[in-house]
């Protein structure tokens, strides 16, 4: 810092830049913070679509409001729950998950809404020549499963355990979406995926059936915060997944109903 | 120091220095420092740090490679083709590590650009492999090799290569025996940046090489795995990075920019 003096009286000098500066960061301070508040729904990865559809619906009922997802494994949104994240509307892929919600007050009476299992997947340049679960096992094939804090994840190690099949050298992807695209992408060989994204999965994707891997089942459970500040809506939100549109959304997507 | 701070920014400035630390003392504050050595034996942490180091260091040493090369290049030239290859080489720095990871993957994937030859021809596959990680870790330090250098050979008196060539060295030994010791403590501290970045990789990593525990789960996905898992571990090797990145930071001091 050369010339030192000529800047002896800030507060003459910078006051115009001061004050741009503190409306500037102030304004972008409130802008980042929030707008009109959007009903917030933290949604597992596998269900993210059904919640997508379903949100847009939930707009056109109610005309002004938005919907706000925040999608990512089970395992994710549990830990972001458990450090306090504000949130409307929760969605697991997991009963035992949300269970442990509703035990610790984060969440208010959950309620069973689709059902879903475990689904092998096999890459499209594979998908004609591997067709059982015998020939990935004794078979040197690049396998993607969900990390173990994803309920797809723990049916995965679940499944391969019962039937003794080695996944020490599968990749742990952060959620199932990351499996699916992977293995549709021939990145990977072998993804373990659920069932409904079998179903809903539009690329020629190989379908191992009758593995064993459709006994290895979990419940998706859906709730409202405990802290909401928009309870009211939020249950206009989670009523419409009991309607018949919500069914045929949940159906189309793979899911099976309860 | 020639000049203190006017008062109203040293306060700001007290501000700016919380808002970097607090996260960092929120870290130190959660970690369940009795069961530290515990939940470093883990096999999972073992496993992670032993990966780290190894990809880290091959990594470092590539980056150093392949960054004093395009940093003698990039010292050569001027103007804007100086500034669009600077860019393009440093590039890594600024893109989200993703988005680095999911270029290397359409690049050296199975099905990637290179990569589909490389596995025809070899059988080699370079995701989900310890290569598949230094790759990534490369992908990302090497700009930090290339600054570090670039700065010290703009700085260097263009005559001591000058008086070499009149000595008799031959353009390749100028720039081997005479610049490139000149400049030792940039090259020091490119290397050492560019480790320690390779250390903290996760995007790139995660998308490129995937995430298999002892293969290619390095302390960073460890950590990101054990978030959700087993909280104690993850603090416990988020401690380990913190430790390991501020020693380097600290030993590099200044030098890190030493154009100054």
């Amino acid at each position: 810092m050369k010339n030192n003096e000529n800047f002896r009286s800030p507060w003459l000098v910078g006051r115009p830049l001061l004050l741009a500066s503190i409306i500037l960061i102030s304004s972008l301070l409130s802008g980042c913070g929030s707008g009109s508040q959007p009903l917030r729904v933290f949604v597992a990865s596998s269900f993210a679509g059904v919640a997508d559809r379903i949100g847009a619906e939930h707009v056109r009922l109610h005309r002004g409001t938005d919907v706000e997802l925040n999608v990512a494994s089970s395992g994710t949104l549990m830990t972001q729950l458990k450090e306090g994240a504000e949130v409307d509307v929760v969605i697991l892929a997991s009963a035992s998950y949300m269970g442990q919600l509703a035990e610790s007050g984060l969440v208010r009476r959950p309620k069973i809404i689709a059902l879903n299992s475990l689904g092998i997947a096999v890459s499209p340049s594979l998908a004609r020549q591997v067709t059982s679960m015998d020939q990935i096992r004794d078979t040197d094939l690049q396998i993607a499963i969900c990390v173990e804090s994803a309920p797809c994840g723990v049916l995965a190690l679940a499944y391969a355990s019962s039937i003794g099949l080695d996944l020490a050298s599968a990749t742990r992807e952060p959620n199932v979406k990351a499996v699916l695209a992977k293995v549709e992408r021939d990145e990977v060989d072998v993804g373990f995926v659920y069932a409904s994204d079998l179903r809903s999965s539009t690329v020629d994707l190989g379908r191992l059936v009758n593995s064993g891997a459709e006994r290895h089942t979990t419940s998706y459970s859906l709730a409202v915060a405990a802290n909401s500040t928009r309870a009211r809506e939020a249950r206009d939100f989670v009523s419409l997944f009991e309607t018949e549109t919500g069914s045929d959304v949940m159906v189309h997507f793979g899911f099976e109903l309860p | 120091m020639t000049s203190r701070l006017p008062r109203i920014l040293r306060y700001a400035t007290f501000v700016a220095i919380a808002v970097v630390a607090a996260p960092l003392i929120a870290l130190l504050w959660r970690v369940p420092w009795s069961d530290l050595p515990q939940l470093l034996s883990a096999e999972v942490v073992v496993d992670a740090l032993i990966l780290s180091a190894l990809s880290s260091v091959c990594a470092a040493a590539a980056a150093l490679v392949l960054g004093t090369l395009i940093a003698l290049q990039l010292s050569n030239m001027r103007g804007a083709a100086a500034s669009t290859l600077r860019a393009l080489v440093t590039l890594p720095m600024v893109l989200p590590p993703v988005v680095g990871g999911a270029a290397l993957l359409f690049a050296f994937g199975r099905n990637g650009l290179v990569g589909e030859t490389i596995n025809n021809a070899t059988g080699l596959v370079l995701p989900y492999s310890l290569a598949g990680v230094v790759i990534a870790n490369t992908f990302v330090a090497t700009p930090f090799v290339v600054l570090t250098i670039e700065s010290g050979l703009r700085s260097l008196d263009p005559r001591y290569e000058l008086a070499a060539a009149t000595l008799g060295a031959g353009p390749m030994r100028t720039k081997l025996g005479v610049v490139l010791p000149m400049i030792r403590s940039s090259i020091v501290a490119g290397t050492f940046l560019a480790w320690a970045r390779a250390l903290g990789e996760f995007g790139a990593t995660i998308t490129f090489a995937g995430n298999i525990p002892g293969r290619t789960q390095t302390l960073p996905l460890a950590v990101f795995v054990a978030m959700e898992t087993n909280r104690g571990a993850a603090l416990a090797m988020s401690l380990l990075l913190v430790v390991i990145s501020l020693t380097v930071l600290v030993a590099l001091r200044d030098r890190w920019w030493p154009s100054q």
